[in-house]
């Protein structure tokens, strides 16, 4: 008697709706642009309306999805939520079977909704959630449900960043020079073996420079791991971080990374994340485990070069920066 | 209309309606089996329902265990009168079932029940989830209890009173969630529940009337209108100024800030590409760079720029 259907949840899409959509639709030029932000603007607004109904505040004005200039430059259903942050609305047409985000979503949106729309564009339907922006197309029956965004929004009390102290730097060069372990990162040995073996996503730090940091065997990768504790309290999970330095010439070096289950569990999280970022802080390489045991990069890197491994999992982020 | 109309119907083999159809069919009506057919059947279709749904996925309980048992004896009748007369695929059993459901779910809510639902919300602290489960079902009770009064009708021509009404609607419902606690249970003199609702329905609607009053003549778009609707002439839009802007660049930042070590992967050069309606795969493989690379890069330029942009166009 308990067993229920996940919840969709019908808005209908009346005047004040429209009269939006209309408003910024009018500022397009381009027809294809101008459906796609009619639309967007219908499923954001559905989406805020349903927020009213259980009296979690939205800004409007302050969502991305609502500002002109960001339509149209970006594919945009970012809403804003005056407490947790930003919620991806996409609209799912009549006959859509997958709830896809751009690749210009921000990766960063405590979720991601669908939402129907019918031919009529008069009704909206909820239809369920993804509890963090997928790289991939999720089929429709595999979303999570509405029910849960409530408990989901609520292990979410602000985008938690746990850095680890901005001034600690990791100094890669020490690693090269010293045995033993450093602070938290400790000495591991099997790291070099299983890498090179099994490269599973290998990307190349200089997208430009063509050359591919090559698989050098015989040069030692030296490599230590730390245990890196992430997601909300009181579903955390440990995974293990492996960063290996490898010394190519004076001045080139590749490092190797490796994000591990740990037991009792032999596969990631689903919707952990992996970035590099250079040291402006922007990304130039990321990856997401789809469930996998492991997340491997790899990527080439100079003398001095600073560099930064954030690895994000519900809403809670870590940072480690590193000099090579 | 739900999801249920808008997803294929499961072939024969997969659709569990079918087999508990034609076994509550295949027994006599009022058989310890019919009956129990019945039940099972009855348990089915109520997996659909919208209300009296068990809380944060915990055992169904208090009010809502309440609801579902209404439900469920309302539509057991209705089970009982009409199971031998369906034919199945006409109509196709999922809206046939859904019918069963919404007509049962009709009859199961009266303004007791809704006044009770909203005393459950109140009894919550806001942005409980026990507060948005009791308010999500009051909403849903509300629209399915068909109590919400239609005043004004004869003023408006049908099509924009429609309209209008379902503004209002959502608006009427938006402020019952908002405002709950300002709902006194005591108040007015036969103290129905749906008094407080519909004196706010009937305000809400004469002020949509005059907020909306261009839309008399005018028709929503449906999804093949949007297709044919005209573009402004390129003058006015905001999108040809951001453009211009952009290729202009005054200080420069735009054609400057580019991804690392690809001074010509700017966030200028970027932007210029997908106003020319290049996808990202077409932007990717020309500068060779990954889509996830470029399209991060122009997400986050887009978030740095933007009180820039304000400034500018706002």
């Amino acid at each position: 008697m308990t067993q229920v259907n996940p919840l969709t949840f019908t808005i209908a899409l009346t005047l004040t709706a429209h009269r939006y959509a209309e408003n910024f639709r009018k500022q397009q030029i381009n027809p294809a642009k101008a459906k796609q932000v009619y639309l967007n603007t219908l499923a954001v607004y559905a989406v805020k309306e349903y927020l009213d109904y259980l009296e979690i505040e939205t800004d409007l004005e302050a969502s991305q999805s609502w500002n002109p200039v960001q339509q149209t430059l970006l594919d945009t259903t970012s809403l804003k939520l005056t407490q947790r942050g930003t919620l991806e609305c996409r609209p799912v047409l009549p006959w859509g079977t997958h709830l896809k985000f751009p690749p210009e979503t921000p990766r960063n949106s405590a979720a991601g909704i669908a939402v129907l729309l019918d031919n009529s564009l008069r009704s909206a339907t909820l239809l369920g959630f993804v509890a963090s922006i997928p790289d991939q197309a999720i089929p429709l029956n595999e979303l999570q449900n509405l029910e849960q965004l409530g408990v989901h929004l609520n292990t979410l009390t602000s985008k938690l960043t746990i850095h680890s102290d901005e001034t600690l730097v990791t100094q890669l060069q020490q690693w090269l020079e010293t045995d033993g372990d450093f602070g938290l990162w400790k000495v591991i040995s099997y790291f070099a073996e299983s890498f090179i073996s099994r490269p599973n996503y290998v990307f190349d730090f200089r997208e430009s420079a063509k050359t591919v940091a090559e698989e050098i065997t015989g040069v030692p990768i030296v490599s230590r791991s730390k245990h890196c504790c992430l997601g909300q309290e009181p579903h955390t999970k440990t995974v293990e971080l492996q960063v290996g330095i490898q010394k190519i010439s004076e001045e080139m070096f590749n490092i190797y990374t490796q994000v591990k289950a740990m037991k009792p569990h032999d596969r990631l999280p689903e919707n952990l994340h992996i970035s590099v970022l250079d040291h402006d802080g922007t990304e130039v390489m990321h990856a997401q485990s789809l469930g996998t045991e492991a997340l491997q990069l790899k990527f080439s890197t100079v003398k001095d070069e600073h560099f930064q491994l954030q690895l994000m999992l519900d809403g809670s982020t870590i940072t480690e920066t590193f000099i090579s | 209309m739900g999801i249920s109309d808008t997803i294929q119907a499961l072939p024969k083999s997969k659709e569990p309606l079918i087999q508990l159809v034609r076994r509550a069919q295949n027994h006599a009506p009022h058989s310890h089996e019919g009956h129990i057919a019945l039940n099972q059947l009855a348990s089915e279709i109520l997996r659909s329902r919208k209300i009296g749904r068990p809380f944060n996925q915990a055992l169904l309980s208090g009010i809502y265990l309440e609801i579902c048992d209404r439900i469920r004896a309302h539509l057991l009748i209705k089970l009982d009168a009409r199971i031998n007369t369906y034919t199945l695929d006409h109509p196709p059993i999922r809206k046939w079932a859904s019918n069963l459901l919404l007509e049962a779910s009709h009859d199961s809510v009266d303004d007791d029940l809704l006044k009770r639902i909203a005393l459950e919300a109140q009894h919550h602290e806001p942005q409980t989830l026990e507060r948005h489960h009791a308010l999500t079902e009051l909403v849903e009770a509300i629209r399915l209890s068909d109590r919400l009064i239609r005043p004004h009708r004869s003023k408006f021509s049908p099509q924009f009173y429609q309209l209008l009404y379902e503004e209002a609607v959502n608006q009427t419902l938006t402020y019952v969630c908002r405002r709950i606690e300002t709902y006194d249970p005591h108040r007015g003199k036969s103290q129905k529940f749906m008094n407080w609702v519909n004196f706010r329905l009937d305000k809400v609607l004469i002020e949509c009337r005059r907020t909306f009053s261009d839309y008399q003549t005018q028709e929503l778009p449906n999804l093949n209108d949007l297709e044919q609707l005209s573009q402004p002439p390129e003058i006015s839009s905001i999108a040809n100024d951001v453009r211009e802007y952009i290729a202009i660049d005054p200080e420069g930042i735009f054609s400057q800030t580019h991804i690392r070590h690809r001074p010509d992967a700017s966030f200028q050069a970027i932007a210029l590409a997908r106003f020319d309606t290049s996808s990202w795969e077409e932007i990717s493989e020309k500068f060779e760079i990954k889509i996830p690379t470029l399209s991060s890069f122009f997400q986050r330029c887009c978030q740095k720029f933007s009180p820039i942009f304000k400034d500018n166009f706002q």
